[in-house]
């Protein structure tokens, strides 16, 4: 079995220190969302990955080894790519589920209760308009 | 020091080796799939709620979440110098180690309790059970559900990760593996290293993006 130096450990080990030091100060400096996002989860790649390969022996495994891991990764890749694809060109309307909710009802919870009031009054209709306008396309909880 | 048995069905221990490190490696395949799954949902679901997640994320313990990381990535440094030291004879430090990193994963698991409880306590509770009044929007509560869902299987990866290492602490204070192919240890090590690697992953998806 391939040997890892101890020294690559303890390097390791104080690099990952470093770099979530370096995450948590960007954060905290707050640059625009996006540069966030990047920094953040490009920093957390290098991470991952100086995990598996020193740690987790990657760098000196047999291809096998690898592949399974790299096929892995590249299954979330393409899940997470389509999935965004689909979601951020959809055209449908409203675009976002419960959009509606947040223009209409104020929160969920006031909606819950405008419901609950018009059950108890015995206001069948007025409840389930309610339920109509705050959420579309939701199961009409009345009728559960 | 106990020499590995050779199972009938592999021509040498070296191959036997390589079929557990695969094996071991296909699974943890498997596991970052299942991760992968939430992880792709998150995704989608702050691609359409951007403003509410930046939000709700200022409600996590930032504190809490960073010692986690900090804990984790040393408790990974553990267990790989764990098993360095019995590759190269140092029993007695491996089993030190090892402790140690079980340790890490009980503290772990201790800050994740408490942070549970704070949110609890505010009322932010997964799904319908959603009752904090001050961020109420379905992005917020999206969001929420989405942390426990992916804190609360990382938790229990955790906890299965402490019973493989605690396994594997058991054989080697028992004497009953061996220093030439520490198989158990070195698959036991593999799943923390990547419980580990998950929650470098989720540290900046639910506590620094604010």
């Amino acid at each position: 079995m391939a040997q890892v130096s101890g020294r690559n450990y303890v390097v390791t080990w104080i690099g990952l220190l470093v770099l979530t030091a370096l995450s948590f100060s960007s954060s905290v400096l707050g640059p625009s969302p996006v540069m966030e996002t990047v920094i953040a989860l490009g920093i957390a790649t290098i991470k991952a990955s100086w995990v598996a390969l020193v740690f987790m022996h990657l760098w000196r495994a047999r291809f096998a080894d690898r592949l399974a891991i790299v096929a892995a990764v590249c299954m979330l890749m393409l899940l997470v790519s389509l999935m965004l694809t689909d979601v951020l060109l959809r055209h449908t309307m409203p675009p976002k589920p419960l959009a509606a909710a947040q223009a209409s009802a104020g929160t969920l919870l006031a909606a819950d209760e405008a419901v609950a009031q018009a059950v108890a009054r015995g206001d069948e209709a007025g409840g389930r308009a309610v339920v109509a306008e705050s959420a579309p396309g939701l199961p009409d909880r009345l009728s559960q | 020091m106990a020499r590995a048995r050779l199972e009938e069905h592999f021509e040498d221990l070296d191959k036997q080796e390589h079929a557990a490190r695969l094996g071991m490696w296909v699974f943890l395949a498997s596991e970052f799939l299942l991760f992968a799954g939430l992880f792709a949902l998150y995704a989608t679901y702050r691609a359409l709620y951007p403003e509410d997640f930046a939000r709700a994320a200022e409600h996590n313990n930032l504190l809490l979440g960073t010692a986690n990381t900090v804990i984790l990535i040393s408790s990974s440094f553990c267990v790989a110098w764990a098993g360095h030291s019995f590759v190269h004879g140092r029993a007695r430090s491996a089993q030190a180690m090892l402790a140690i990193t079980i340790g890490c994963g009980l503290l772990f698991l201790v800050f994740k309790l408490i942070e549970y409880g704070q949110h609890i306590h505010e009322g932010i509770l997964p799904g319908s059970y959603y009752r904090f009044h001050e961020f109420d929007t379905p992005g917020a509560r999206l969001f929420f559900t989405m942390y426990y869902l992916m804190t609360g299987l990382h938790a229990l990866h955790v906890i299965a990760g402490m019973a493989l290492l605690s396994w594997a602490g058991a054989m080697l204070l028992r004497e009953r593996l061996d220093p030439e192919h520490p198989t158990l240890l070195e698959n036991a090590g593999l799943y923390w290293h990547l419980v580990d690697a998950i929650w470098i992953y989720l540290w900046p998806l639910l506590y620094l993006l604010r």
